[in-house]
């Protein structure tokens, strides 16, 4: 029967989306619900920026990820001096057996299966820039050439909130280009131990490679059939419509706070997060209680604050909270 | 499977139309029921029930109807209960959308199924109208409280418990016409009698008059005059005690009457006004509350000539408040004080002749004004200033005639020029050689080629 199929995919799924959680785990302490986000932004196909302090594990993080599932990591550290062609690639000159010269294209390190693009905001906005295409489009384009990047191609970015000066904060329109924002924090008491415990000994923790490439692909497939009723869609179009100053479902918190919210970028990636946390539960259909649980990774660095709320201390989680609060699940 | 999920929602939806017309009566045939007990309690006290007041009964009943059809549940409103109630977390909406639609595919077909053995295990489910009972309690105490407050006065009135100050009025002159056969009961304009005023005014205050048989009216005190003197003043239509004497029955206030016969003064110091609250705030009760209290030390001598003499005072009191109170009079007529800020010269203020120009020292304004001694005059001597150019500039057509000044001078011979100007060369040539022949008189070669 077609639901024991579907039945069966769903167990697969859920069996090595665990696996992969635990063997993160092994090297990553704590923030389990970060690295649960982190593994449905991936499953959804979108990208990551992650928002934390220094030494909490950022790069570690990504870098785990990708030995988990035997992909290309390449790591690029932003600074004020990166310029485009040192994220493409470029043109060069060589010599070849003949004794000639000849011009080749060098890829650069943008051409991998996951991109760690650490301190992104302290990267130029020109620099910034070049990665716009190749995160919307999966390609990117130099002189002549364009170039496919490989499946499944995710950037993950890192930014440090204390360090603001020399930086250039993103644009609005590479911001709306990350599915999730996750904001990484301080470790609990207990996972300090847990740390000194796998990183001051001798003992090297051994991360198993889980997945391939082709699985995670077929994840991904298998995330886009979850159903999505018209009217778990209406909710996440309201909520959406909710952040949106002037709208007809803006409230007292939206008008007051906001200067202009989510886009319909944010309704996709609602509904894409949702598909997987709905198959994390065991469930072949989204509902109400996943959109809001993707609410706030996928809509708090989609609002833009006024200064009034910026004057009150008022952040964009606490705004979302309100939102969904006062958001009934029927119209 | 679908078929199941389908007769599954529907036998939900049956028992959620059960139990929403129970809640609907419940909300609606209580509180009219009440009403219609309270109208029978009232027709059996042989009350007087106007036919108005069917229609709080028949509005709960119409709108017991409306909740029902508001609340009808069809096929997807009684899912999406289902999913409220059961915490189905939208399977089931979901699960109705794909048999209505016929969506096809794996996951369809699983979410169909987790709905249905959802279904199955929850039988005893708790009631979804079950929490909305509460609104027959409100509305029940909402009708009673309204009915207390509506028909309790009427109630009242009806046993004779309440008070009427038209009934009051009736009352008196009722007893006019009885003590006075031979005299007409007064009209009905107080104003047109003043002690028509008096006698209204003390029955808002709750002390009857009677009148005498010189038609002197006396006043006469509360039957019981336990009460405190602001009962009397208040106006509490629920309060049914003793104080209000003006509402007595006919009998008490004649046994008053005769108690207050010309020989039979009240005595001194008798509080004969018992509202002493003066709570109505007319200005006109105030005075006749204290003419009254002047007469209760003074005695009855005097009581004639108080009375008479107060439409005249409550006219004047009536007038000096409409100017803002009492005021003095100018008894001595004098001009009011000037507001022109003129030097006085020993004639007064004297208003201005309207012309301009300077007028000598004035007072000085400002500032400065607050020190004393320190003239400021309002003219400065000065040399004039030589004012501003005004500079007019008007755009004057060509003329006719000006147009020949623009042709040109006719051409002169330049000849005529060149000779004039050979003539004085030659002038200056001989000149110039007459100095050489001086100095040089000598070469006679020289003197050839000169000449």
């Amino acid at each position: 029967m077609n639901d024991m199929t579907a039945a069966r995919s769903i167990e697969t799924f859920r069996r090595n989306f665990s696996g992969i959680k635990n063997e993160i785990e092994k090297t990553f302490v704590g923030h389990s619900g970060l690295v649960t986000d982190l593994l449905a932004a991936l499953m959804a196909n979108g990208h990551v920026l992650i928002e934390g302090v220094p030494g909490l594990g950022k790069t570690l993080l990504v870098k785990t990820l990708a030995e988990t599932l035997k992909l290309s990591f390449s790591r690029i550290q932003f600074t004020p001096d990166l310029m485009p062609a040192d994220i493409i690639g470029s043109t060069v000159l060589l010599t070849d057996s003949t004794g000639g010269h000849c011009l080749k294209f060098r890829e650069g390190p943008l051409v991998a299966n996951f991109i760690l693009a650490d301190e992104i905001n302290r990267g130029t906005p020109k620099t910034q820039s070049a990665l716009l295409e190749a995160m919307q489009e999966h390609q990117v384009s130099t002189g002549e050439k364009t170039i496919i990047l490989p499946e499944p191609f995710a950037v993950i970015a890192t930014q440090n909130p204390i360090e603001q000066e020399g930086t250039y904060p993103l644009p609005e329109a590479e911001l709306d280009r990350f599915m999730i924002k996750l904001d990484i924090g301080y470790p609990e008491e207990a996972d300090y131990l847990k740390i000194l415990d796998r990183t001051v000994g001798t003992e090297k923790a051994d991360v198993k490679t889980i997945c391939t490439g082709e699985e995670i692909i077929a994840m991904q497939k298998l995330a886009r059939q979850v159903i999505s009723a018209p009217e778990v869609e209406n909710y996440a179009v309201r909520l959406v419509m909710s952040t949106q100053p002037g709208s007809a479902y803006a409230g007292a918190t939206a008008n007051e706070n906001v200067i202009w919210g989510a886009g319909p970028r944010a309704v996709q990636a609602l509904v894409l997060i949702a598909k997987t946390y709905a198959i994390l539960d065991g469930r072949a259909a989204i509902a109400c209680e996943d959109i809001r649980r993707a609410a706030l990774p996928v809509l708090r660095h989609r609002l833009k604050l006024n200064f009034e709320a910026h004057l009150k201390g008022r952040k964009a989680d606490e705004l979302l909270k309100e939102i969904i609060r006062n958001l009934p699940e029927q119209p | 499977m679908k078929y199941f999920f389908i007769e599954q929602i529907k036998s939900r939806r049956r028992q959620l139309i059960y139990e929403l017309a129970g809640w609907s009566a419940r909300c609606a045939l209580f509180p009219a029921g009440m009403c219609l007990v309270v109208l029978a309690f009232l027709a059996l006290c042989q009350v007087r029930i106007p036919f108005i007041l069917v229609i709080p009964a028949a509005c709960w009943l119409i709108a017991g109807i409306v909740l029902f059809v508001r609340n009808f549940p069809d096929l997807k409103k009684t899912a999406v209960l289902c999913d409220q109630i059961f915490d189905g977390k939208n399977q089931f909406t979901t699960a109705l959308f794909i048999l209505q639609n016929k969506v096809e595919g794996e996951f369809a077909d699983c979410t169909v199924k987790w709905a249905v053995e959802r279904l199955e295990t929850a039988r005893h489910a708790p009631r979804y109208f079950q929490e909305r009972r509460d609104y027959g309690r409100w509305t029940l105490l909402f009708v009673l409280t309204a009915g207390a407050i509506f028909f309790l006065p009427q109630f009242t009135e009806e046993a004779g418990l309440g008070y009427s100050p038209a009934e009051a009025t009736r009352d008196l002159h009722e007893e006019i016409s009885i003590r006075l056969p031979g005299k007409s009961p007064e009209p009905e304009n107080p104003r047109q009698n003043p002690a028509q005023i008096h006698s209204a005014v003390s029955a808002l205050k709750g002390v009857s008059h009677e009148k005498t048989s010189q038609g002197k009216v006396l006043q006469s005190p509360a039957s019981d005059n336990s009460g405190s003197p602001h009962e009397a003043a208040s106006g509490g239509s629920g309060d049914g005690g003793n104080t209000r004497p003006g509402a007595s029955s006919g009998k008490e206030r004649k046994a008053g009457a005769a108690a207050l016969m010309p020989a039979d003064k009240p005595p001194a110091g008798k509080r004969l006004n018992s509202g002493n609250g003066g709570s109505t705030g007319i200005s006109g009760l105030q005075n006749a509350e204290n003419e009254e209290s002047s007469l209760s030390d003074g005695g009855g001598d005097n009581l004639d000539k108080a009375l008479s003499e107060e439409p005249e005072n409550q006219r004047k009191n009536q007038r000096q408040n409409a100017r803002g109170g009492l005021r003095p009079l100018l008894r001595d007529n004098a001009p009011p004080a000037g507001r022109e800020l003129s030097d006085k010269d020993g004639h007064g203020d004297q208003p201005g002749d309207g012309r301009g120009g300077p007028s000598g020292h004035k007072k000085a304004r400002g500032t400065a004004s607050w020190l004393p001694v320190v003239p400021i005059p309002d003219q400065v001597g000065g040399k004039l200033s030589s004012g501003r150019d005004i500079e007019i500039k008007e755009k004057v057509p060509p003329r006719e005639a000006d147009a020949g000044i623009s042709e040109p001078l006719p051409r002169r011979d330049m000849d005529e020029y060149a000779g004039r100007r050979q003539d004085a060369t030659r002038k200056i040539r001989l000149e110039l050689a007459k100095y050489y022949l001086q100095m040089h008189e000598q070469n006679q070669s020289i003197k050839d080629s000169v000449l």
